[in-house]
């Protein structure tokens, strides 16, 4: 999972340089962003043994 | 010839009123033309942001990950996702600026972009603090200047909030001006391909750790692409 979401990293990278159009860029970025957020998610298995 | 009979002409705070039979026209007052030394400040203050992650990015990996051999946490990993998606935002701004083609809106996406990666890469790095903030815990790998990775993170994360913050804040007076020497232009070119190069380093590093398995483990002790293949020793 973590090799695909820098590959997606990649590729979004990729389409800001070659792709002029927005809301492509804004696309590839959102799909990283959101596997990143899924893949932190998977990682966060406890609840803090923490009081505020 | 016909003529315009302006029956009235008013000038209050600037802003010009012009009446001309039932019309009125109201005359902003002149815009402050954007200095061009700012717009090229902001152009390299780009730049800098990209250069600083790339810094940081490669001395994780190639000092303490190939140098130390330490092996990065799956949370460590995660946190170098978030510097390059808040990377991708000054990438995005430079590369239009190069093509001469950014636009406010472009810019304001661009720093959109900075500011979402840095929080998402905050609150990961937060997450790492807490895990290892009761007293004792010597906290996970080494440490730099007496703060461990994690945290230098969560600072980094931190500035480009403030980066992004106080560039919102000064509106487009520092919209970015590509450099009119080709010179310029080549070095920022170089800096793209470099973080370019960078993304695809950190992507191979992270498969050799990973392999064919979905996740990493919580404490990775070894290269599990080595072991699947039995290259190791």
């Amino acid at each position: 999972m973590d090799t695909i979401v820098f590959a997606l990293i990649l590729i979004s990278a990729l389409l800001i340089i070659f792709v002029k159009k927005r809301w492509v860029v804004v696309l590839g970025y959102s799909i990283a962003f959101v596997a990143t957020a899924a893949l932190f998610a998977h990682h966060v298995t406890s609840t803090l043994d923490l009081s505020f | 010839m016909s003529e315009i009979h302006v029956s009235a002409l008013q000038t209050e705070n600037a802003t010009t009123t012009v009446v001309v039979g039932d019309t009125r026209i109201v005359v902003p007052p002149p815009t402050k033309p954007h200095h061009i030394l700012l717009g090229k400040l902001g152009f390299w203050a780009q730049i800098g942001f990209m250069l600083a992650y790339i810094g940081v990015l490669s001395g994780a990996m190639f000092y303490f990950q190939f140098g130390l051999g330490e092996y990065p946490c799956p949370l460590c990993i995660t946190q170098r996702m978030g510097m390059m998606l808040s990377s991708l935002g000054a990438l995005y701004v430079v590369v239009n600026s190069l093509r001469g083609r950014l636009s406010p809106s472009g810019f304001m996406t661009g720093l959109g972009f900075a500011i979402l990666g840095a929080l998402l890469g905050a609150a990961m790095s937060i997450r790492q603090i807490l895990l290892h903030i009761m007293p004792g815990d010597p906290g996970y790998g080494g440490a730099v200047l007496g703060l461990h990775l994690y945290t230098w993170a969560l600072v980094s994360f931190v500035v480009v909030m403030v980066f992004a913050g106080v560039l919102l804040t000064f509106g487009t007076e520092f919209l970015p001006v590509r450099p009119s020497s080709t010179f310029g232009r080549v070095v920022a070119w170089v800096v793209i391909g470099i973080f370019l190069f960078t993304v695809v380093a950190n992507l191979v590093a992270v498969f050799a750790l990973e392999g064919f398995t979905w996740y990493l483990p919580d404490d990775p002790t070894s290269y599990e692409l080595f072991n699947q293949l039995g290259w190791s020793k």
